[in-house]
């Protein structure tokens, strides 16, 4: 039971985190998956990262490293790390 | 007379010197790459070309920073497209074909104000716009006639303009490392700028009266843009997009449903229409290059003939702050070694762009061929380089005698100041300025 709550609790953070993605690069949803390369595929770059970086920080009430942002390749990466601080 | 074979064109872009050709300058700039990039886009120009060119003659898209030029391809005609700084290497590649009976033809504004230097070079000049011209060239080509020089002194109408051929570029990979490279798909809804600055050539070669596609045009190339590249950034390659500002605002809204991002170049009047600002956050624009280019009021006031960045100047911050708080993030245009410059200027220009949470660009002036900058200090004799070293012309280089500091001076204010804008702790107190922001927005929005 534990468990499938934590589940949940994952798949929402997913959720969220692609539906802000989403909705700052104006990409659609389906097009993000784990392995989706964050700059390359999606075009995210250092300046689109600021806004996406704020709307996290302020839904999850996290501060995020920069260096450790950079390190992200991609979506799946990314929420791990999102996952790590929440 | 015989007909002229013509089946294969090759449209060639050229290498960039991104950086300084002075060497402390390189290398200071290259230690500041990690927050200081440079933008990648292709050769809009090229493309809209093509987009002129009947369709039953191939085309090649060639970019020189992605792949050697085959001088043994089976071309009929080598279009180049060239600014200033790379002109040089465009008339080695010129002598190439020609000398393999491969006809070149060239355009683009350096060419176009040095037509004559241009010909030892290529056979054929596009001197201004081509659209009027560029049909009549190839026929003329296939008639075997072509004049040397097409030039046509009536003003393009944009909305005949086709739309680039954005296909071409989808054979190879045009993009680059994104860490250190804004890679981006160029577009322009409008051609001219209304303020005619000395140092700048855009009025004097498409205008002081801005003219505009049409919205549906601006629409469908975006269309055409996101077929091929559906998540990249879009640049409007227009010198000053918001001068008409409700055909910015009906742009603007059509744009609202495109989804796409975008940046842009203008002037700082941007900031002072708030439903504007809205309307372009709500577009999709991320960021937007302002030429404030100085902020010292005696440069300013003798800039253009009207001075109207020195009448602007009181607004600089204020409309800055108004840009950034719609969720705009403001790239700063800052020239150095303007005639009033002195040693202040590049502490000053720091401050202010620290006390204004802004990042940018910095330049060195540079005297382009045929701008009125040029002309003024060749009659002040003040001018250092040879004529003909166009690849100095990068804008991170000193090329003529400052009025007011010595060139070593004014290079070392100038790497000093690069120093100051693209430290790591500047980047991050920036960012955290700007997620504050962003951080309003969304509460507003909840």
């Amino acid at each position: 039971m534990k468990r499938n709550k934590n589940g949940d609790k994952i798949e929402k953070l997913r959720e969220n985190v692609i539906k802000t993605l989403s909705k700052i690069a104006r990409i659609d949803e389906n097009e993000f998956n784990d392995s989706t390369l964050i700059r390359e595929e999606l075009g995210i770059d250092s300046i689109m990262a600021i806004e996406i970086l704020a709307n996290i920080e302020k839904h999850y009430d996290v501060k995020l490293e920069e260096k450790k942002i950079n390190n992200c390749q991609t979506i799946g990466e990314f929420i791990a790390y999102i996952q790590s601080l929440v | 007379m015989n007909k002229r074979k013509l089946e294969h064109i090759a449209f060639i872009n050229f290498k960039r010197y991104t950086w300084s050709k002075t060497p402390k300058i390189k290398i200071a700039l290259e230690k500041s790459s990690k927050f200081l990039k440079a933008y990648c886009t292709p050769s809009l120009s090229l493309l809209t070309i093509a987009g002129l060119t009947p369709l039953d003659i191939k085309m090649s898209y060639i970019d020189e920073d992605f792949e050697e030029i085959n001088y043994s391809a089976d071309y009929d005609i080598v279009a180049l497209s060239a600014m200033t700084q790379q002109v040089v290497r465009a008339y080695e590649v010129a002598e190439e074909f020609r000398k393999r009976g491969v006809y070149v033809v060239i355009g683009g504004i350096h060419a176009s104000k040095l037509p004559n230097e241009a010909l030892q070079y290529v056979d054929t000049v596009i001197v201004g716009e081509a659209e009027n011209v560029w049909k009549i060239f190839l026929n003329d080509f296939k008639c075997n006639k072509p004049n040397k020089i097409y030039q046509d002194n009536s003003v393009v109408d944009l909305k005949k303009s086709p739309v680039p051929r954005y296909d071409l570029l989808t054979g190879k990979n045009y993009f680059r490392d994104p860490r250190f490279y804004y890679n981006m798909v160029s577009l322009q809804a409008t051609r001219g700028c209304p303020h005619d600055c000395e140092f700048c050539l855009v009025s004097q070669i498409y205008g002081t009266k801005i003219r505009k596609k049409s919205i549906d045009q601006v629409k469908n190339e975006i269309l055409t843009i996101k077929k091929y590249f559906p998540n990249k950034v879009l640049l409007f390659a227009d010198d000053n997009l918001f001068v008409d500002k409700k055909y910015a605002k009906d742009l603007m809204n059509v744009m609202k449903d495109l989804k796409v991002r975008w940046w842009a170049q203008t002037d700082i009047s941007f900031g002072g229409d708030d439903e504007l600002l809205d309307l372009a956050y709500e577009s999709g624009c991320l960021i937007v290059l302002v030429g404030f280019e100085s902020i010292n009021p005696k440069n300013l006031e003798k800039m253009n003939k009207t001075s109207w960045k020195y009448r602007q100047l009181k607004n600089y911050s204020k409309y800055n702050e108004n840009i950034q708080k719609h969720g705009i993030i403001v790239y700063g245009s800052f020239i150095f070694g303007l005639d009033s410059d002195t040693k202040d200027a590049f502490k000053n220009v720091i401050d202010f762009m620290d006390k204004n949470h802004i990042t940018g660009q910095l330049t060195i002036a540079t005297p382009l061929p045929g701008s009125r900058m040029e002309e003024r200090l060749k009659n002040q004799n003040r001018l250092l380089q040879d004529y003909g070293e166009w690849d100095k012309c990068t804008f991170f280089d000193v090329l003529y005698e400052p009025q007011s500091m010595s060139k070593k001076e004014l290079e070392d204010g100038f790497i000093w100041a690069y120093e100051q804008v693209f430290r790591e702790d500047s980047f991050l107190k920036r960012a955290e300025y700007l997620k504050n922001i962003y951080k309003d927005i969304s509460s507003r929005k909840e």
